[in-house]
């Protein structure tokens, strides 16, 4: 009798905790709701490239996934800008004092020599109208991490699968794994903190790794985070560039 | 000299006094040393060989200052110290600019101001007046629709916004003799660019007007585009009227990924005044293009993110001969770079030129440009 109620409570606890478990659908929907509908801040992109450190200072607005601009005071770039309007780009040189509309193909090169793309700088989140989901098999380094497998829907995705670790018990993104559609490990991401403001989870430091760039890293760090405040129609706008 | 280290110092000193929104202050240094195997083409028949040296510093101080809102003043400086090959363009001017260079034991220095322009902001109209760059287009290579070019022009410039990624300017330049008071030899337009559309889009009228007072005015028009359509796609084509002349460069470029980044990039320029035979030409003429057809390409590899090398070339099919240029660039810091470049020109007959018919020198090749080979040593350095 004791030995049927042990088997009945066991499979009673099993179901109360499987259904605690998210699906991959769901964990996806989380990380999307993380987005805010607007942020602004300054990053500190610190490049490490073998022994030597490079340094950019970033001021950053998003707007949603489609409005983006930063704004460059590092010495190599200073008064430098890119905007990403939707699918259109521009590169503004404060030397010359030029628009330069940047090619689709061309956001995909390094971000100013760092690990990170003009794309991924840009890129808002949207997981789940760019990849599919699917949750795989607990790593056995991180019992306490979901691992769910993303792949590209549309082949015109840069990066065709994603490897995302979510941490449980805070379902948040821990670290993230790129890979090219031939199957190589394109970057590695770790995210090292992260804030919450009114329920949107943030990173504002992490490392990335290309892993095409032997002994190279970018660490970024955010401060002077605001998220969901009005931005200014004119920052988005073409008379931001000669500012 | 001393006159410009008072305007240096009077302006970046006008930053702590009159800045209430800020200010903007950087520059760079950047020194060159040039070897060059040159040949004396005075006399065809008779080709001297010379093996030369040169260097040339330019030193740049760009100040942005925000006095109040909506105003904005910009200068750019520069200084330059010239010696042995790098000299001809002081050769070149002296007569006319005598004023511009100071001969001194070693070297020659010249000062130039690059920029100074003030700029006004009330909402959507923004209204520019001083020594500015007027640059428009998308090509890289063959730059007709840009035929003001890169170098300051004194205006005066009107732009009214008409959207977020549109505006309209109205801009007047004075003649390019300083001393010319009455308005011939002006020239003024309208400007018209579009962003964010199909395609990025620029349209231009320009009235030149006649250098005498009974002369005849002339008018350029223009379009210029660049969309993106698997590979990058850009044009630009500008029409005189008077000459009935009709200019047109076109350009393709593509990013390769693979462990590394190879951007290609290849234009073709159609130079409608150009001369349509390779027989029928000067070898002392200063024109920059003189014939119709010419073909640019480039291959840019960004090896690693501190070191990239790019091969390029122009070419002109009618003469059949091109300039074939390699740069490697290294950086060496977060705020320095070390180029090095090799420039080639060649002709049909790059390698048997002292036996050349005076017929058969290309119009890039080695006889007409004076050299053989050029290498040139670039360290620039920001702060």
């Amino acid at each position: 009798m004791l030995k049927k109620i042990i088997i009945i409570s066991f499979i009673l606890i099993s179901g109360v905790l499987y259904s605690q478990e998210k699906s991959a659908i769901e964990l996806i929907r989380l990380l999307d709701s993380y987005e805010p509908k607007t942020q602004s801040s300054t990053m500190h992109m610190v490049i490490e490239n073998g022994s030597r450190i490079y340094t950019n200072v970033i001021k950053e607005w998003k707007e949603g996934n489609t409005k983006t601009l930063y704004e460059f005071s590092g010495l190599n770039q200073s008064g430098d800008k890119f905007m990403q309007l939707g699918k259109k780009a521009w590169l503004y040189s404060a030397d010359m004092e030029e628009v330069l509309p940047m090619s689709k193909h061309m956001l995909r090169e390094s971000a100013f020599g760092s690990d990170m793309t003009f794309e991924e700088l840009a890129e808002g989140v949207t997981l789940e109208k760019r990849y599919t989901g699917t949750l795989m098999p607990t790593d056995p380094q991180f019992p306490d991490a979901y691992v769910l497998e993303l792949i590209a829907r549309k082949k015109s995705e840069s990066v065709q699968k994603k490897i995302i670790y979510i941490d449980r018990e805070g379902l948040y993104s821990i670290k993230s794994y790129d890979y090219t559609p031939s199957g190589a490990l394109l970057k590695e991401t770790i995210i090292l903190e992260r804030v919450n403001i009114d329920g949107y989870i943030i990173p504002v430091k992490l490392v990335t790794k290309d892993s095409f760039k032997k002994g190279s890293s970018t660490t970024i760090e955010w401060s002077e985070l605001e998220i969901n405040k009005p931005i200014n129609k004119s920052i988005f706008s073409m008379s931001r560039f000669g500012e | 000299m001393f006159r410009y280290c008072i305007l240096i110092i009077v302006i970046v000193g006008a930053n702590y006094l009159f800045s209430e929104t800020g200010y903007k202050f950087r520059g760079f240094v950047e020194s060159t040393g040039r070897l060059n195997l040159s040949l004396d083409n005075t006399d065809p028949n008779s080709i001297n060989r010379e093996f030369n040296q040169g260097f040339f510093t330019l030193s740049n101080q760009y100040i942005k200052i925000k006095p109040e809102s909506g105003m904005t003043i910009v200068a750019s400086i520069n200084q330059t110290i010239l010696s042995g090959v790098s000299t001809e363009e002081y050769e070149r001017i002296q007569d006319s600019s005598p004023g511009f260079y100071n001969v001194y034991d070693y070297y020659i220095l010249g000062l130039d101001i690059e920029r100074l322009y003030f700029n006004y902001r009330i909402n959507r109209v923004k209204v520019a007046l001083g020594l500015q760059r007027l640059s428009r287009g998308f090509n890289f290579a063959f730059t007709p629709f840009d035929f003001l070019g890169n170098e300051g022009k004194l205006s005066l410039v009107t732009e009214y916004e008409t959207t977020d990624f549109s505006s309209l300017a109205l801009y007047f330049i004075p003649s390019e003799d300083p001393m010319e008071k009455e308005i011939w030899s002006s020239t003024s337009g309208i400007l018209y660019k579009l962003y964010g559309g199909f395609v990025d889009f620029q349209a231009q009228y320009n009235l030149f007007f006649p250098k005498v007072y009974d002369g005849d005015f002339n008018h350029l028009l223009g379009v210029a585009f660049k969309g993106d359509f698997i590979v990058g796609l850009s044009s630009e084509i500008t029409y005189r009227l008077n000459e009935e002349c009709l200019d047109l460069s076109i350009g393709l470029d593509y990013t390769f990924y693979f462990d590394k980044e190879l951007h290609i990039m290849c234009e073709y320029f159609f130079n409608g005044a150009g001369l349509s035979s390779g027989s029928d030409w000067q070898l002392g003429s200063t024109e920059l293009y003189l014939f119709r057809h010419y073909f640019y390409g480039s291959l840019d590899l960004t090896v690693t993110d501190d070191l990239n090398m790019k091969l390029s070339g122009i070419y002109s099919p009618e003469t059949l001969s091109g300039i074939g240029m390699y740069e490697c660039n290294v950086r060496v810091s977060d705020s320095s770079t070390f180029t090095c470049e090799i420039n080639v020109p060649m002709d049909k007959n790059a390698w048997d030129i002292d036996d050349i018919d005076i017929k058969d020198i290309g119009e890039y090749g080695p006889l007409r440009v004076g050299d053989e080979l050029e290498l040139s040593f670039i360290y620039k350095i920001r702060y």
